[in-house]
């Protein structure tokens, strides 16, 4: 049986056999042979799946539409019980064309999706609930049976973008954590089983926004240093354990977050308690990004170059004028630049050479 | 393809139990609560998905000090952040008033609940606002601008219902 491969990796094959059969290691029988035993695979969507799945979103957006114009022609009971219809309808279609028309099949479960986010708009237009947060919620959670049952990971990036909407809209008067936390679980159980980069990045952010929320259900709490600490010792630890099946993707999220939150605790004002905690903070992570750049990692390189200028931003922004700032910025920038391609080309000399 | 059967339902009642959990409070309010009527002075804005909307601003959004217990004045922010407010409410010819603000559940059903963390004190008027959640009025689009109008003559009247201490607004005048 012929080995899968995306057809980005199937063309680098290619174009590496080809080099081989130049350097005489391979001949022309032999490099077809090799070749002939991977295929490359068709992994995103095809032209039909394409045109089926704008016209899903269209359908979708005009029905939204049609709520928010809230024509006054229709009574809203009347608007109720026919997207309710076209909600059953969409769902039944679906579920009828599954095995004869899968594309259109498909489609139409999109429809129901998104006709579900429109009669959640209608009844809170009908009793005048205040916009914004629930809506999005029970959007984001009510799809991911639909996800499950469809092994879509379209459904699923859709439901962790509402969930992600609600989080960040409600971080800080919302109480609702909780509710986020389900869905992350059902979102992290859909991905031991269907594998998405993308999905596992987004659940992990989401889980990180969900720290916050579940720390604000702490009455009183006020030590926003801490979901900070947290998070880039997260970042940190999923660098060192990365998830078994997304070892790259923890890794750069892992990064992401050592960098952004580990900057921001360098800040005094990230700390609101008596003690300088923030000294002591930037010392360790000096030390531990030193740790890094001595074992050669080009990354820490660049977070260390964040590092100064962000200390030279903190420090030099009162006392300069302008045009100093920026002379200085731009010397420190070039100066890190050139270390950097230095550093590059030593890394690529240690390589072993073919 | 091999789905697995038994998500087919899930998938349709799941969203189906959400929009009941939506529907549910408003719509018993509208069944079996008490009807009052409340000034206001709206504007208009829009929403991405639920289409224009008047802002109400509550006239009993407003309390004078002497109608804030003692123990919600005093009281510390971060003990009480979680706590609700009772703002109980009296009715004048089917308009209703704010009598009192505390933490204490009225004895009788004509009250709004509303949530601590969002009451401030206006420097300048020297009066306690307490935002409320009934703060939208949903209209057919390009009609919010006359009820905006309408309110710079006088006050515009919001009609509602009351029960357990929630609100839905049913119309305006």
């Amino acid at each position: 049986m012929k080995r899968k491969v995306s057809k980005k990796v199937f063309g680098l094959l290619e174009e590496e056999f080809s080099f081989l059969e130049s350097k005489g290691i391979l001949d022309a029988e032999q490099r077809a042979l090799a070749l002939s035993h991977y295929e490359a695979t068709h992994k995103g969507p095809t032209f039909l799946q394409g045109i089926m799945i704008a016209g899903a979103v269209l359908i979708g957006a005009g029905i939204l539409s049609f709520v928010a114009g809230n024509w006054d022609e229709m009574g809203r009971t009347i608007k109720l019980i026919l997207l309710l219809l076209a909600f059953l309808l969409a769902f039944a279609g679906g579920y009828a064309t599954e095995n004869r028309f899968p594309n259109t099949s498909r489609s139409l479960y999109y429809v129901f999706a998104i006709i579900f986010g429109a009669d959640l708009f209608l009844i809170g237009q009908m009793f005048h609930i205040a916009g914004g947060g629930t809506a999005f919620l029970l959007w984001g959670l009510g799809i991911i049976p639909l996800a499950f049952y469809l092994k879509d990971k379209w459904v699923v990036l859709y439901s962790l973008a509402l969930l992600h909407y609600y989080s960040l809209t409600n971080l800080f008067d919302g109480n609702d954590g909780i509710y986020v936390l389900i869905g992350i679980l059902f979102i992290a159980l859909w991905l031991r089983g269907h594998r998405s980069s993308a999905a596992f990045i987004l659940t992990f952010l989401l889980g990180m926004e969900s720290i916050m929320h579940v720390f604000h259900l702490i009455p009183g709490f006020d030590s926003y240093w801490l979901p900070f600490l947290l998070y880039t010792m997260i970042g940190i630890g999923i660098t060192y354990f990365p998830f078994n099946q997304y070892e790259n993707s923890s890794k750069v999220a892992g990064n992401i977050f050592y960098v952004v939150f580990g900057l921001i605790l360098t800040h005094p004002q990230a700390w609101n308690t008596g003690f300088a905690w923030w000294i002591v903070w930037t010392v360790c992570f000096v030390l531990y990004t030193l740790y890094w750049l001595n074992r050669g990692s080009i990354f820490s390189i660049l977070l260390l170059c964040g590092l100064i200028l962000r200390f030279y931003v903190d420090l030099a922004y009162d006392f300069l004028d302008k045009s100093l700032f920026f002379l200085i910025g731009g010397i420190l920038l070039l100066l890190f630049g050139f270390w950097f391609e230095r550093r590059r080309r030593v890394g690529n000399h240690n390589a072993p050479k073919s | 393809m091999h789905r697995n059967r038994k998500w087919v339902w899930a998938a349709l009642a799941i969203p189906f139990l959400c929009i009941a959990i939506v529907a549910a409070k408003p719509v018993t309010t509208l069944l079996y609560g008490e009807e009052i009527i409340l000034s206001t002075a709206p504007v208009d804005p829009t929403d991405l998905f639920y289409g224009d909307y008047l802002i109400l601003s509550y006239d009993i959004s407003e309390a004078a000090p002497e109608l804030v217990d003692q123990k919600v004045r005093t009281a510390d922010y971060s003990e009480a952040v979680k706590k609700p407010l009772y703002l109980w409410l009296k009715k004048k010819n089917n308009i209703g008033s704010l009598t009192r603000v505390s933490f204490e559940k009225p004895p009788h059903s004509l009250y709004l609940k509303a949530g601590f963390h969002n009451l401030w004190l206006n420097e300048e008027t020297k009066k306690y606002n307490i935002p409320l959640q009934w703060d939208r009025y949903y209209v057919p689009e390009n009609q919010g601008r006359e009820w905006e109008e309408r309110a710079t003559k006088g006050d515009i009247l919001v009609h509602m219902k009351v029960r357990n201490g929630f609100a839905v607004p049913i119309s305006i005048e």
